[in-house]
């Protein structure tokens, strides 16, 4: 088991139903290989620094879980049969993002 | 020995003073080390030239480290088009 991060950018166009359920479809790639989603960051449509696919926009998602090495594989097959999603990223999560992780949570307690 | 050594040393300099580079420390290695975050595209944008070059050790004054894991995280910046790869200047 190990902690990952995926990045990706969905077609800003989509309604906002739409985007939510490419969300939770990725968050279903991951459940059913028995991760567990840690942490959900949307940051939204933002501009992108070139166009992708003639799109000079993207909504971005950041997911860190946790789960086995098959996970990232599975992600990577469902994003490149996604015509929604203009570009993906997973990586072994990186020190930044758990220190990240780590803050917010602690945050959320204190507020409770 | 010594005294002969000394003389020396007391005599004006024949050659100009060379020029010497101040160190500068490195940003990333003061604080904590969380190491360089390639979704924080407010600092990668710093060690990026305007034309959307990475900058070299000597401009960006990192430690041989933290330049590696800034220009990494540059190019998967990159990737997730947080940061062009190259931007066209007009003059």
């Amino acid at each position: 088991m190990r902690n990952y991060e995926t990045v990706f950018i969905l077609d800003p166009l989509l309604e906002e139903e739409k985007i939510n359920q490419e969300v939770e479809k990725v968050k279903g790639v991951i459940t059913a290989k028995k991760g567990e989603v840690l942490h959900e960051d949307r940051w939204g449509i933002r501009k992108l620094a070139y166009s992708i696919k003639r799109k000079e926009q993207g909504y971005y998602t950041l997911l860190v879980f946790r789960g086995g090495p098959e996970i990232p594989a599975e992600l990577e097959a469902s994003f490149k049969l996604n015509e929604n999603c203009l570009r993906y990223f997973t990586t072994v999560a990186t020190k930044a993002t758990l220190k990240r992780v780590k803050e917010e949570e602690e945050k959320a307690k204190e507020e409770k | 020995m010594r005294r002969i050594a000394k003389k020396l040393r007391r005599e004006p300099r024949k050659e100009p003073r060379r020029f010497v580079r101040r160190p500068r420390p490195c940003l990333f290695c003061q604080g904590d080390d969380g190491g360089v975050d390639y979704k924080d595209e407010r600092v990668l944008r710093r060690y990026i030239s305007e034309r959307g070059k990475i900058l070299p050790r000597r401009a960006t004054h990192l430690c041989a480290k933290h330049q590696r894991q800034v220009s990494k995280a540059i190019k998967r910046a990159q990737h997730i088009a947080l940061i062009p790869f190259s931007t066209e200047i007009y003059h």
